[in-house]
Parts: structure tokens; C-alpha cells; sequence
């Protein structure tokens, strides 16, 4: 049996090796050789790494899917779903995790659910620069603090754990009923019609949005927000396992509230509520 | 009737490999194998060695290790045949593994195939080019200027 070296095996064999490995290793192997190189650009390849057929459904509702429907390569397409695409009049976002080449979905302000959010004394709609989205909501003021997302668990991927996480910014020089008063999160499975579903428990967490001024009111690190590298700040929702073959019919429903304190709040300025795989 | 039924079950053939050495296997060992499978369909007299022109004696009998231990499914739960599964690949140098996965490719054995490829993406995976390079006694072929090239397209990719 004479020796062989793997550039002898057939391309369709190290490409379906390379399939196997994940996308960043793919993108690193290019470097290894020129036969490396054009295996690491085959269609077999990529397609592994790219969502379902559900998401070509969501490509379509994107203002650019004109452009990706024109990008034969599916390297190219993968890339190009990296740097995520807006959805739905420019609401949400959808993109794809570049290490793993798994869904990642992002609702923005507009998206969601807001309670008083269609009236300017209380809410206000205003372009943020480092928004991905077109507007972000800013609150002005309120008692009432109720903010809902709702998304249907087959936009993401199977079999994956997401955090849900909520993202936004506090107004440093007009901010008010943050520091003292935490809000609860949580998130729920709930059917189309808005029913809760069998056997799935909610937890609620608290979160102090603001991080107290005055220094003997220490905080625990799990009930603050944590910065995030875009400008914004994040805390986490909750988390959710999205089974092997994405449930029909299942909807995640994501919640802040602060109804029990009915203090005034203002300065919060919600950029949206993101869901990304955590493996 | 009986006794037709069990001869079927019991069937054996010939599997002759492509430096003439001579294996007889279970029909349900070597039905593992798709090619083999279309082979015997249009085959007048299964008492002939089937020729699998491409696989040498030594890939080949490693080859029929693998689909004997499938074929009885019923003896082990799925954990064990995954731990056999991969106690078997382990014992395979780098030069076997390609063989074996050639062979696998032309006899169409499905479940083979997939484990000899995934245990090569694993010495693929979280290695820098150049220690794919070493791991598999690869030469790089591009000048600077075309490496440059490719890792700027991501840049993302080559940082630690």
C-alpha cells in the first residue's frame, strides 16, 4: 500500500471533510494550499453551513434580497448573511453567527410591543448612529414600563441553546427609576394564539438597568447590565433550547417589566431585544 | 418453504479484492455496501467472487470488520457501536484512513464513509494553516502576495 497524502484524494472528499469541520476552520484551511483553497470554495461546503430552507423565507422578506438571491456562491451568500440584512421595513435584523453558522435574529425597537410607545409624551422614536435599525425608542416617561418581543422559535436553529438578550442605553445626563428599582425579565413559550405552552417554566430575573451613583449601594455583577463592544449595554433575558426539528407553532415570548413600582422612569433607549446561540 | 428462507439469510458470497485476495462474507455483511448490492442484483450466479477492483485485501478486510459489527445491529445499543465505532477509527494510521475512505466512497457504504470523514475533520479542526500543513505533509504553494490576499477577504478568521 504506497503512501498517500490527502491532496490526492478525490475534491469531493475533502470537501465533504471540510464540511464537517466548522466555518472559521473552513476559512482557515484556504490558507493551507491552492487544492485546499478551491475545495474550501465548493458549494457542498457551505451549504452545510447555511440555515434551512426556512431561512431562504426569511431572505426574501429582506430589503436586499434581490441582491443575495443574485450571489450564486454559497461562500459568498454566507459571508454576505455574516454582516447581517434587515427585515420587515427594516424592524428586524437576521444574520448569521460567523464561528458557528448558526441563526441569529435581532428584534428592534419598532418590533416590539410597547406599552404607551405610540405616544410622544411618554415614548419617543429617534435615529441613534450606532443603531443597526433605522429608529430606537427612547423612553421620555413613564409608571407603567412593559415592553414585550415575540418570535417564532423557527427562525432559529435546531438544536441549539439562545440567550435572549435585551439591549439598550441609559441617557447619562437625563435618567430617572433605574438605579433603585429593578425590572424583571423573563421569557416564555407560548402557542400562536398567545397561550402558554405545556411543561415550560418561566423564570423571572431582576436587573438594576443603571448601576447606583452612590457607592454604598452595591450591586450584584448578575444583576447589572454588561457593555457590549457595539455602544450598547446588554442583560440576559433568559435562555432557550431550540429542539431537534424546530417546533410548529411555537412562539418565544420575551418580557420586561416594572409594573409593581409605579415610579416615574426615563432615559432608557431600547435598541431591541437580540437572540444568539450560545454553543 | 422454511428451508428457502433460511438459505437466503445465510447466503454467502465472495468478495475478491483488487490484488486477488478472497473474503467470504454474509449477503447482509456485504449489502452494507450499495455498490455491491446493485452488483448482485444483475448477477446470473452468485457463487462467482465479486470483483471490488479498487480496494486491496488489506483496506478490504478492514472494510468487512466494519460492516460485520454493523450488520448485527441488534447485539449493541447505539452508545457501544458509537464507542466501537470510534476505537476503530483511532487504530487507523493517516495513510489507512484514506483508503479507507476511497473505499468506502467507491463501495457506497454510507455510515463508513461519514466516520472516516469526520474523523479527519477532527485533526482539521481549531489548527492554524500551518500546522494543517504539518499534520498532513503539505507543501505551501502560494507566494506572500496571494496568502496576503486570501486573508484579507477575513480577517476575522486568522486572528487568535
Amino acid at each position: 500500500m504506497s503512501c498517500m497524502n490527502i491532496l490526492e484524494l478525490p475534491e469531493e472528499c475533502l470537501s465533504h471533510i471540510l464540511s464537517l469541520t466548522s466555518p472559521v476552520d473552513v476559512l482557515r484551511s484556504q490558507l493551507v494550499s491552492k487544492q485546499f483553497y478551491l475545495a474550501s470554495g465548493s458549494n457542498t461546503v457551505w451549504e452545510k453551513f447555511l440555515p434551512s430552507a426556512c431561512a431562504d423565507e426569511i431572505i426574501s422578506r429582506s430589503s436586499v434580497s434581490s441582491i443575495v438571491h443574485q450571489l450564486t456562491s454559497k461562500k459568498d451568500l454566507f459571508t454576505h448573511l455574516c454582516r447581517s440584512i434587515l427585515l420587515n421595513n427594516n424592524t428586524q435584523s437576521f444574520g448569521l453567527d460567523k464561528w458557528i453558522g448558526k441563526n441569529c435574529y435581532m428584534l428592534g425597537a419598532r418590533a416590539l410591543m410597547i406599552t404607551w410607545g405610540g405616544t410622544p409624551q411618554y415614548w419617543s422614536w429617534s435615529a441613534v448612529p450606532e443603531s443597526r435599525f433605522p429608529e430606537a425608542a427612547v423612553l421620555e416617561n413613564v409608571c407603567w414600563l412593559d415592553i414585550k418581543g415575540k418570535m417564532h422559535t423557527k427562525v432559529l436553529s435546531p438544536k441549539t441553546t439562545y440567550g435572549a438578550y435585551f439591549v439598550f442605553k441609559m441617557d447619562d445626563d437625563n435618567h430617572q427609576g433605574f438605579e433603585y428599582t429593578p425590572v424583571n425579565v423573563s421569557i416564555s413559550e407560548v402557542t400562536e394564539e398567545g397561550l402558554p405552552t405545556q411543561d415550560y417554566t418561566v423564570v423571572v430575573k431582576k436587573f438594576y438597568l443603571k448601576e447606583p451613583s452612590v457607592r454604598r449601594l452595591s450591586r450584584r455583577p448578575e444583576e447589572l447590565p454588561v457593555t457590549r463592544g457595539d455602544g450598547w449595554m446588554e442583560i440576559e433575558m433568559g435562555r432557550y433550547q431550540v429542539g431537534a426539528d424546530a417546533d410548529q407553532g411555537v412562539v418565544l415570548e420575551m418580557s420586561l417589566r416594572q409594573v409593581e413600582d409605579l415610579n416615574w422612569k426615563r432615559g432608557l433607549i431600547v435598541h431591541g431585544i437580540e437572540l444568539r446561540p450560545l454553543d | 418453504m422454511a428451508s428457502t428462507s433460511t438459505s437466503t439469510l445465510s447466503r454467502k458470497l465472495i468478495l475478491k479484492s483488487s490484488d486477488g485476495e478472497k473474503f467470504e462474507v454474509d449477503e447482509n455483511v456485504a449489502m452494507q455496501s450499495q455498490t455491491i448490492k446493485h452488483m448482485i442484483e444483475d448477477l446470473d450466479d452468485i457463487n462467482s467472487p465479486i470483483p471490488v477492483s479498487i480496494v486491496t485485501g488489506t483496506i478490504l478486510s478492514k472494510v468487512i470488520e466494519y460492516c460485520k459489527k454493523h450488520a448485527t445491529e441488534d447485539s449493541d445499543s447505539d452508545e457501544q457501536l458509537k464507542q466501537w465505532d470510534k476505537e476503530y477509527a483511532n487504530n487507523m494510521d493517516l495513510n489507512t484512513l484514506y483508503y479507507l475512505l476511497l473505499a468506502a466512497n467507491y463501495m457506497e457504504i454510507k455510515g463508513l464513509l461519514e466516520l472516516i470523514t469526520q474523523c479527519v475533520a477532527d485533526m482539521i479542526k481549531g489548527k492554524s494553516p500551518e500546522e494543517i500543513r504539518a499534520h498532513f505533509n503539505i507543501k505551501n504553494d502560494f507566494t506572500p502576495q496571494e496568502e496576503a490576499n486570501i486573508r484579507n477577504e477575513n480577517p476575522w478568521a486568522f486572528e487568535n
